[in-house]
């Protein structure tokens, strides 16, 4: 494991692109900034453009272990922090009971020691030097979740009432993403560095696709490419991300086409439109949004 | 361009945003600066990638900034795709066009911005305070509230045990007690050193005005540094107590409740009469007894000087340690003539400057020496 953060812009970048990311410089401009400046990283981007992907590729690139927090309505603290084992302390009470043990003062204050407390994304990741931070589409979570991470991000510490402060020995590498489905409080954003990722450009999603498949003809890339620009273009409910470009490579390339046929099309169309309605429009046209 | 220039350009840049629409906040200014700092490249490209990543909020703000950024350094003919997707090109700029509007030197090169960018804060630090713009004022004002110190100790009256000192008695007695009346080891016990108390007697008179508010975050980050130690007091036309506003953990909060408590800001000066106000009210009984007490002031004095040295005899006869703070010490030429400073000095310690974030720190450090 790496301790170190890469040193230079050149060198983040090509530490992102080894772990399959192709950034845009401003997407390495803020990692670097943020892995120096020790603040979270708040990634804000259409569904699919590579937000979560980013948090992976950082951790791979720099060989620090990922932590996780998927987030969602009513996630409160003790899910995001910690909780205590309570199975096993009531266990531990058993053991003792039966071992004849008498002294309640003493098995009590055993009750909260540290084997007995679990863990949970944010406290293992502050425990965990170096790691990297996932704190995924924090829009779902409530206000009073993100008033709690503010607290715990603006100070790399956990307090456990029974235990005592934890402090981060060196902040982990934070990303926060969001899809705006809700828009997140000042204060938090104030406190983060905050990246638009915007959909890939044509040369960045070209490569994305080659790497991912080296095996992709150039025709039916360059096809894909167009096909989903298209689209995006198109006014759909839901714009396909680079998530879709690559489900529908890897379909078409599981028929064995080279190039985009009509059936193919009709075939695959479920992986590159997810929405009824934007299937039902690309349908009434003859897929012509989809063939070349 | 200098460090001093390019944070002008920055600012001006920064206000650009804000007319066009960005809620930068002083905070979101700082991290700018933070971000410059670190950044490992230089040159323009990299103050629009820092400014993007610090300064915008929204996808909104994106679109904002971009447009905002190619307009402010290269002017109307340059439309923003034209400069932003290629970021290893050096801006190619029209010629003679300024990097920033409203005049100034002409700048044709990006290396220009090429600026020590952890130097604005530095320059910033050794300015005086009375010389700063409202939005650099702001941002060294969170520095000063933010300043901490050490604190000095004295020999407190409480006893602790100790490897050497007095013998403790008691305690040998006690153990004695459980060994059948055998006293085995000698106890010993010390005094418990405590933290010296501290005095601050802000000036806050006309003559002061552009010093005061920086002077009362000063008073809040000493307050900070021991919190049970240290009384903080104004001085203007009457002396205010504002330790009690002090205590919240909030220092803009803090500073509020301070200046509402404050009823003659930028009034006249009547030093002698405060100092002696204070003794007798405080000092005497014990607030300045052994402790270290700081004055700032420019020791412009409307009441007579005699009553200002006599008062001071008085404190330096209670006080361990009198430190005289004068924000005019640091100008080249000054000399202490105004008659109150004339009175006062003979009974100072040290006599110091405090005018510039920089000073005031070493002024924070200076009350940490026993």
């Amino acid at each position: 494991m790496s301790a170190a953060h890469p040193v230079s812009l050149e060198a983040l970048g090509a530490a992102l692109e080894s772990a399959d990311y192709f950034a845009d410089d401003t997407v390495t401009a803020s990692v670097f900034l943020a892995l120096a400046m020790h603040r979270p990283l708040f990634c804000e981007g259409d569904p699919g453009v590579g937000k979560t992907a980013l948090a992976h590729a950082v951790s791979r690139a720099l060989g620090w272990p990922l932590f996780r927090l998927q987030c969602y309505e009513g996630l409160d603290a003790s899910e995001a922090l910690y909780s205590w084992d309570f199975p096993r302390q009531l266990l531990h009470m058993r053991i003792a009971e039966s071992a004849g043990r008498k002294d309640a003062a003493a098995l009590e204050s055993e009750l909260y020691d540290r084997k007995f407390l679990q863990p949970r994304a944010i406290l293992r990741a502050f425990e965990t030097t170096p790691s990297v931070l996932l704190i995924d589409e924090v829009d779902r979570a409530d206000d009073e979740f993100e008033a709690f991470l503010l607290e715990a991000l603006s100070e790399f510490t956990v307090t456990v009432p029974e235990l005592g402060t934890i402090k981060a020995a060196s902040p982990p590498f934070v990303v926060v993403t969001s899809n705006r489905t809700r828009e997140v409080h000042d204060a938090l954003k104030r406190r983060c560095l905050y990246q638009w990722i915007e959909h890939p450009g044509i040369e960045r999603e070209r490569s994305i696709l080659i790497r991912r498949f080296p095996e992709i003809p150039a025709r039916l890339a360059d096809e894909i490419i167009a096909s989903v620009a298209r689209l995006r273009g198109a006014g759909m409910l839901k714009a396909p991300g680079i998530a879709e470009s690559l489900d529908w490579a890897e379909s078409l390339l599981a028929l064995g086409a080279t190039t985009i046929t009509a059936r193919d099309a009709a075939l695959t169309l479920g992986t590159v439109v997810k929405y009824h309605e934007d299937q039902a429009r690309v349908r009434a046209g003859k897929f012509e949004l989809l063939l070349p | 361009m200098s460090a001093a220039e390019a944070w002008t350009a920055v600012q001006d840049f920064v206000a650009a945003l804000r007319r066009a629409g960005l809620r930068v906040d002083i905070a979101r200014t700082g991290m700018l600066l933070e971000a410059l700092d670190v950044f490992p490249a230089r040159g323009l490209r990299a103050v629009f990638l820092t400014g993007r990543v610090t300064l915008c909020a929204t996808p909104e703000d994106i679109a904002r900034y971009d447009a905002c950024f190619a307009k402010f350094f290269f002017g109307d003919d340059f439309p923003p795709a034209e400069i932003l997707p290629d970021p290893t090109a050096p801006p190619k700029l029209p010629g003679g066009a300024d990097l920033r509007r409203g005049g100034g030197p002409e700048r044709d090169d990006d290396r220009d911005i090429e600026m020590g960018a952890a130097s604005f804060v530095e320059v910033l630090r050794t300015r005086k305070l009375s010389t700063l713009s409202p939005d650099e004022k702001n941002l060294i004002y969170s520095l000063i509230a933010r300043l901490r110190g050490g604190v000095a100790m004295a020999r407190g009256r409480r006893l602790r045990a100790a490897r050497r000192g007095l013998i403790d008695i008691r305690r040998i007695v006690r153990a004695a007690q459980l060994r059948g009346g055998e006293p085995e080891q000698l106890f010993r016990r010390k005094p418990r050193p405590r933290i010296r108390k501290r005095v601050l007697l802000l000036d806050i008179s006309g003559s002061m005005a552009p010093f005061a508010p920086g002077l009362l975050r000063f008073g809040y980050a000493a307050y900070r540094c021991a919190s049970r130690r240290t009384e903080v007091f104004t001085v203007g036309t009457r002396l205010t107590r504002v330790t009690r506003a002090f205590a919240t953990g909030d220092p803009e909060a803090a500073i509020l409740a301070a200046c509402s408590t404050v009823p003659d800001w930028a009034g006249g000066t009547r030093l002698g009469e405060q100092l002696r106000a204070f003794l007798d009210i405080w000092g005497q009984r014990g607030m300045a007894r052994g402790a270290v007490v700081v004055i700032a002031s420019d020791g412009w004095e409307r009441g007579g000087a005699d009553l200002l040295g006599a008062q001071m005899r008085r404190l330096k006869g209670l006080a361990h340690r009198v430190i005289w703070a004068n924000p005019h010490k640091s100008t080249p030429g000054f000399e202490p003539l105004t008659k109150g400073m004339q009175a006062a000095l003979p009974a100072v310690d040290d006599f110091v400057a405090g005018s510039s974030a920089q000073e005031l720190s070493e002024l924070i450090a200076l009350m940490a020496k026993g």
